[in-house]
C-alpha cells in the first residue's frame, strides 16, 4: 500500500474509532479508551510519518 | 483577589516579554540563522488553534455535556492524518502562486477573481468576528473575576481592547513588509502555545492532585453524584453521537480554513517537511492540553460550582482555595491563549481586507506622495477595527452565550469554505460562477440558521411583525428549516449550509462555463502545475522596478530589497542582463505580493512596467498555446505513460524473442542490454553481464571491429570453431555506444563447405567420361601389351627387347594413370578452410591439368595469358574449384567447339584474372541473375544453379570481385579481381 493510500485508511479508520458505534461499545470505560485511542492513533501518525521523511531524505528529494 | 492595575501591568510585562521574543527571533532570521525554521516552532505555532475557548470554554462545556468537547481536538487530530497529502498541496500550490491568505487562494484558483477575493474576506470578517469576540469576552470575565470588580468590566474591556490592537499593529504592522512572513510573529505565538500548556497543566494537576486523589477519585465521586451521565455518550444523554460527528467535522473544516490557521500552516510554513512532524506532534498537544480538562469541570461540579459557571473553573478553583499564584497562572495561561489568537487572526484579517478590499480601491492613487505610509497606516486602522468588532461582538451578543458557543458559530462559518477550496484543488470544472454561488448560499444559511437566532435572542433583532411570520413559519425557521426538526442546532445549521453550498457550487460549475484565466489557474491548481516565472521580455530598467517598489513600500524597503538581490547574485547595477532583469522582476513581484496580494501585485507590475502591444499580443498568444498544449492533464499523461510502458515492453519482447543475439554497450564498451538469445550463444546469463566490458565476456571479439564509429559487418571465427557473423551499429545519440547483432552461421558454413564439396565431386562427374577415357586407353594398352607377353613362351630369348620394351611401355601407362588418379584425389580431398599464400598461375595450371580429362577439351582452342603475379593469400582448393567451374561451363556453352581464353594481369590495387569465351553469350534479362542460388538455364535435372552462386560466395570471401558480361564480339567473359593490398603479399613474389 504506497504512503498516501495509508493515510486515507488512517483517516477513515479514526472516524470509525471515534464515532458511533465504538464509542458505544466503550461508553462504560470512555476516559481510558479515548487515552489509549487517541494516543495509539498519535503514535502510529508518528511513526509512519517519521518512516515516511526518513525515506524522502534517503531518496534525495 | 488582586488590584485592577496589578494585573494591568502583568499584561503588559508578558506582553513585553513577548515582543522581545519575537524580535529577538527576527534578529535571528535576519542574521541568517533562523530559529523559528524548525518542525517544533512550526507545530506549536499551529497550537494557537487552542485559545481561551480552550483554556476555558473546555472545560464549561465538559460540566455541561460530558465528553462533547474532545470533539474539537479529535476532528484535527484525524484530519492531521491527511495533511501528508492535502496540506502539503495547498502549501505548494500557495507556495508557488504567491499566495498570502485564504481569500487570495480561493480568488487565485477562480481565474484570479478580485471580487471573490472581496467576497471570502467579507465572509471572513463576519464569521471571525464572534471568535474575536469571545477571546475578548474571556479576558473581561477572568480579569472581573480576579480583580473582584464586576462593574468596571466595560473599562476594562476598552483598555485590553486597546492592548491588544496595538501590540497586534508591534507585531504585524511595524512596516510594510517586504516579505509575507514574520518569524518573530510565529515564534511569539510558539511560546504563547508553551506558556498556556504549562499553564492549564499546573492548574489541572493542582485541582486533580491538592484538591482529590488523582483521575480515579475525581470519576468515582462524579460517577456517584447526580452528573454521573457526564460520563458517558449517546442515548439517554444530553449529547447525541450526531452532534458528535457534526462537531468533529466543524473542527475539521476550523483547523484547515480559519484566517489564522491558514497563515500558520500555509503561509507562514518555511519548509514543507515540518508538515511531517506536525501530523503527530501538533495531535500531541491537543491531547496534553485536554489532559486535565475533565478532572476540572468534574473537580469544579463537586467542589459545588454551578454547569453555568464552569468556563470559568480553571480561574475560579485555585482562586476559591486561596492559591493565588496558581490563580494568577491560570489567568496568564488565559491571557495567552486569547492574545495569541487576537494578534494572528487580526494580522490574517487586515491583510485580506488590504489586498482584496483596500488596495484594489486605492492603488491607483500610488502617485500620491507618501503612499506607502498611507497603506501602512491603512492596515493598522483595519487591525484596530477587527479586534474592536470583536469588541462590540462580545458586549452585544457575546454575553448570552457560552464560549464553545461563540465559538462554535465561527467554526460554521469556516466551513463555508470547504467545498470551493477543497473541491477546487482536485476538480479542474469548478469555476468562479460556482464558487460564489456555494459560498453566498451557505453564508446565507449560516446567517440565517445561527446569527439570526443569537440577535434574536439578545434583543437586537424584535421577534415581532414581519420577522415574527417568517421565524415561526414551518419552512423558514431558523432552527428547523424546511421543518427538519431532531437535529442539535449545530449539525441542522451544517447539513443546510453544506447541502446549498454544494449543490450550488458544483451545479453552477457544471452548467456554465469556465474563461481561459479559469482555465488555465485550474489546471496550476489541480495539476499543481508550477507557472512560468517569466513573462515575455519587457523594455524596462532596474531603475523602473526600485520605482515601483518605492512607490508601494517605501524607500528604504525598496533599496534594502535591491542590494540584496544583487548582493545575493553577485551582481551589479549597471551589469543586469535582460534575463537578470527579469528574475529581478520576478522577485519584485514576490515580495509586492506579500504586501499588496498576489492579483494587485501582478496588475501593478504590468501596468508600471508595460510591455508593447506586440509584445502582449505574443505573450497572450503564447500563453493561449501553452495552455492549449498543457490541456494533456495528468491523467492523460499517465495514459501516454501507460502507452509507453507497453511500448517498451513490446519491443523488449520483440528482441528478447529474435533469434539473433542482441547486445548494447555504451561508449566505454560496457554491456547495457543482453537478450536471451546470447545465453543460447555464450552460455553467459542477463543478470551476470550488467557493466561488464563486452571483452571480458567475449574474448574472442577483437577491439579493431568498433574502431571508426561506423557500422559495419564482420565475420568472426571463435576458438570452439563457431562462426558468426557481427553486425556492428554505432547509437546516433550524443551517449554513444554500438548495437551488437550475432547471428550464428556455424551451420551454414558447414553447409556451404559441404555444398563446395558436392560441387567439386559434380565436377568430378563431369569429367568422368574425359577422365575414363584418359585412364581406358592406357588400360587398353596395358592389357594388349600383357596378352601379347603371356603368348611368348619364357624360354626365348630372342624376344628380350621385346619385353624390356613391353615393361617400359607398361610402367609409363601406370604412372600415367596413377597421375590421373592422384590428382583427381587431390582435388576431391575434402579442403582446407586456410588461406595461404599461392601462385593463382599454379591454380590454373592444376586446373588445366584437370580439364584436359574432359571430351570436349580437344575441341576447344585454350589460350592463357599470365602476367608474373605477386602470391595472394587464398585457399587453393577453393580457387581451383572456382576456376574449374567457370571452365566447365565455358565447354558447356561451346558444345560445337571454340576458343576459351585465360588471362591474368595485376592492376595496381588487384589482379585480374578473365575467362573469355566465344560461346552464344548470357540473355541481358537474366545475366542479373546467375550468380543467383538456384537459377540455372538448364534444363531440368540438368543443373542444380548453384555452381556460380557458390563460386561467388567464395571470391566474396577472399575479398574479391566476381562478375560477367557479354563480349561485343559475342561470348561472355568471366571477371574475378583479388584485392593485393597487403605489402607482404607483394614482397611474396616468386
Amino acid at each position: 500500500m504506497k504512503t498516501k493510500e495509508f493515510w486515507f485508511f488512517l483517516f477513515f479508520l479514526g472516524l470509525l474509532l471515534f464515532n458511533w458505534p465504538f464509542l458505544d461499545i466503550f461508553n462504560m470505560a470512555l476516559p481510558l479508551y479515548f487515552l489509549i485511542a487517541w494516543g495509539l492513533y498519535i503514535a502510529v501518525v508518528g511513526f509512519v510519518a517519521s518512516f515516511s521523511l526518513k525515506k524522502d531524505r534517503d531518496r534525495g528529494v | 483577589m488582586f488590584k485592577g492595575w496589578a494585573l494591568f501591568l502583568l499584561v503588559l510585562g508578558y506582553l513585553s516579554i513577548l515582543f522581545a521574543m519575537a524580535y529577538f527571533a527576527e534578529r535571528r532570521e535576519k542574521s541568517g540563522k533562523s530559529i523559528v525554521s524548525n518542525p517544533y516552532i512550526y507545530s506549536l505555532s499551529l497550537a494557537v488553534y487552542c485559545t481561551s475557548w480552550t483554556f476555558y470554554g473546555s472545560v464549561g462545556k465538559a460540566a455541561i455535556s460530558g465528553f462533547s468537547f474532545l470533539t474539537i481536538y479529535l476532528g484535527p487530530t484525524l484530519i492531521a492524518s491527511l495533511w501528508a497529502v492535502i496540506l502539503k498541496k495547498i502549501i505548494r500550490i500557495a507556495k508557488e502562486n504567491r499566495i498570502t491568505t485564504i481569500s487570495d487562494f480561493i480568488g487565485a484558483r477562480y481565474g484570479n477573481s478580485l471580487f471573490l477575493s472581496a467576497f471570502v474576506t467579507v465572509v471572513a470578517i463576519i464569521g471571525i468576528t464572534p471568535y474575536l469576540g469571545l477571546q475578548i469576552k474571556s479576558i473581561i470575565k477572568t480579569f472581573t473575576v480576579l480583580a473582584g470588580e464586576t462593574k468596571g468590566g466595560a473599562e476594562a474591556g476598552w483598555f485590553f481592547t486597546l492592548i491588544l490592537g496595538l501590540f497586534a499593529v508591534i507585531f504585524g504592522a511595524r512596516r510594510l513588509d517586504a516579505s509575507e512572513r514574520h518569524e518573530g510573529l510565529v515564534f511569539a505565538v510558539a511560546f504563547e502555545s508553551v506558556i498556556k500548556l504549562i499553564a492549564f497543566l499546573l492548574v489541572g494537576y493542582f485541582v486533580s492532585y491538592s484538591l482529590f486523589n488523582g483521575f480515579g477519585d475525581i470519576f468515582d465521586r462524579i460517577k456517584a453524584s447526580e452528573y454521573g451521565d457526564l460520563l458517558f455518550l449517546g442515548g439517554g444523554t444530553q449529547f447525541s453521537y450526531t452532534e458528535w460527528a457534526s462537531l468533529m467535522f466543524l473542527s475539521m473544516m476550523a483547523i484547515m480554513f480559519l484566517p489564522r490557521q491558514f497563515h500558520v500552516a500555509v503561509v507562514e510554513n518555511s519548509d514543507i517537511r515540518h508538515v511531517s512532524r506536525a501530523m503527530w506532534l501538533f495531535p500531541l498537544y491537543l491531547l496534553l492540553i485536554n489532559f486535565f480538562v475533565m478532572p476540572l469541570a468534574f473537580g469544579g461540579l463537586l467542589l459545588g460550582g454551578r454547569q453555568a459557571d464552569a468556563d470559568l473553573f480553571v480561574l475560579t478553583i485555585p482562586l476559591g482555595q486561596g492559591n493565588a499564584v496558581i490563580a494568577l497562572v491560570a489567568f496568564l495561561g488565559g491571557f495567552a491563549a486569547a492574545t495569541g489568537m487576537v494578534i494572528v487572526e487580526s494580522v490574517a484579517l487586515s491583510t485580506m481586507v488590504m489586498n482584496n478590499l483596500v488596495i484594489p480601491a486605492i492603488y491607483r492613487f500610488h502617485d500620491m506622495k507618501g503612499f506607502p505610509d498611507i497603506i501602512l497606516n491603512i492596515k493598522r486602522i483595519v487591525m484596530f477595527g477587527c479586534v474592536l468588532l470583536g469588541y462590540v461582538f462580545a458586549l452585544s451578543i457575546g454575553e448570552f452565550y457560552s464560549l464553545v458557543d461563540i465559538g462554535l458559530k465561527s467554526f460554521e462559518a469556516m466551513t463555508i469554505f470547504a467545498p470551493s477550496l477543497l473541491i477546487g484543488i482536485y476538480w479542474k470544472k469548478g469555476n468562479k460562477k460556482g464558487a460564489i454561488a456555494g459560498i453566498a448560499a451557505g453564508f446565507i444559511v449560516w446567517f440565517y440558521t445561527l446569527i439570526v437566532p443569537a440577535m434574536l435572542k439578545s434583543g437586537i433583532i424584535d421577534e415581532l411583525g414581519f420577522f415574527s411570520r417568517i421565524f415561526n413559519s414551518s419552512i423558514l425557521d431558523p432552527q428547523a428549516l424546511f421543518g427538519l426538526r431532531g437535529l442539535d442546532k449545530w449539525s441542522h445549521s451544517l447539513f443546510w449550509g453544506l447541502f446549498f453550498n454544494l449543490f450550488f457550487y458544483m451545479g453552477t460549475s457544471i452548467f456554465t462555463d469556465q474563461d481561459s484565466d479559469e482555465e488555465r489557474q485550474a489546471m496550476i491548481f489541480v495539476d499543481s502545475y508550477a507557472p512560468q516565472a517569466s513573462l515575455a521580455r519587457a523594455d524596462y530598467t532596474l531603475h523602473e522596478i526600485e520605482g515601483v517598489l518605492e512607490q508601494y513600500l517605501g524607500k528604504r524597503e525598496s533599496k534594502e530589497f535591491i542590494d540584496g538581490f544583487l548582493l545575493k547574485n553577485q551582481l551589479t547595477r549597471d551589469q543586469l542582463t535582460p534575463v537578470e532583469l527579469s528574475r529581478l522582476r520576478d522577485e519584485a513581484l514576490r515580495i509586492l505580493s506579500g504586501s499588496l496580494g498576489s492579483a494587485i501585485a501582478t496588475i501593478i507590475l504590468e501596468d508600471k512596467l508595460l510591455i508593447t502591444e506586440k509584445e502582449r499580443g505574443d505573450l497572450s498568444h503564447s500563453i493561449k498555446q501553452m495552455t492549449d498544449t498543457l490541456r494533456l492533464s495528468r491523467k492523460e499523461l499517465e495514459e501516454a505513460n501507460r502507452s509507453l510502458a507497453y511500448l517498451k515492453e513490446f519491443s523488449e519482447n520483440i528482441i528478447e524473442s529474435a533469434p539473433a543475439g542482441i547486445v548494447t554497450v555504451d561508449s566505454t564498451m560496457n554491456v547495457t542490454y543482453w537478450n536471451k538469445e546470447m545465453f543460447s550463444i555464450t552460455g553467459i546469463a542477463k543478470q551476470n553481464v550488467q557493466n561488464h566490458v563486452i571483452f571480458s565476456l567475449l574474448p574472442w571479439l577483437s577491439h579493431d571491429i568498433f574502431e571508426g564509429n561506423r557500422q559495419r559487418e564482420v565475420l568472426v571465427q571463435t576458438p570452439q570453431l563457431r562462426s558468426f557473423k557481427i553486425n556492428i551499429n554505432p547509437f546516433t545519440d550524443p551517449s554513444g555506444g554500438f548495437v551488437v547483432i550475432f547471428e550464428d552461421i556455424t551451420e551454414k558454413k558447414k553447409m556451404e563447405e559441404q555444398l563446395v564439396q558436392a560441387l567439386k565431386l559434380a565436377s568430378i562427374g563431369k569429367l568422368t567420361a574425359g577422365i575414363s577415357h584418359e585412364i581406358g586407353n592406357p588400360l587398353a594398352s596395358i592389357s594388349s601389351l600383357v596378352q601379347e607377353l603371356r603368348a611368348i613362351p619364357v624360354e626365348a630369348c630372342s624376344e628380350k627387347n621385346f619385353f624390356s620394351d613391353s615393361l617400359s611401355t607398361i610402367n609409363n601407362h601406370i604412372e600415367r594413370i596413377a597421375r590421373i588418379v592422384r590428382s583427381l584425389g587431390d582435388f576431391a580431398r575434402l579442403s582446407s578452410k586456410e588461406k595461404i599464400p599461392s601462385s593463382l598461375s599454379e591454380i590454373l595450371e592444376r586446373t588445366v591439368g584437370l580439364v584436359r580429362y574432359d571430351k570436349r577439351f580437344k575441341q576447344i582452342e585454350l589460350s592463357v595469358d599470365i602476367d608474373e603475379l605477386p602470391l595472394v593469400r587464398v585457399n587453393p582448393d577453393q580457387i581451383q574449384q572456382v576456376f574449374l567451374n567457370l571452365m566447365l561451363n565455358a565447354f558447356d556453352v561451346m558444345p560445337g567447339g571454340g576458343k576459351l581464353s585465360i588471362s591474368m594481369h595485376k592492376s595496381k590495387w588487384s589482379i585480374d584474372v578473365k575467362f573469355e569465351d566465344t560461346g552464344p553469350g548470357i540473355d541481358n534479362a537474366i545475366i542479373d541473375k546467375i550468380f543467383d542460388p538456384f537459377f540455372t538455364t538448364k534444363p531440368l535435372g540438368k543443373g542444380t544453379g548453384l555452381g556460380l552462386s557458390i563460386c561467388y560466395g567464395i571470391i566474396r570471401e577472399h575479398n574479391g570481385e566476381i562478375s560477367v558480361s557479354n563480349r561485343e564480339c559475342g561470348g561472355t567473359v568471366f571477371t574475378i579481381s583479388f584485392p593485393v593490398n597487403d605489402k607482404s603479399e607483394e614482397g611474396m613474389q616468386r
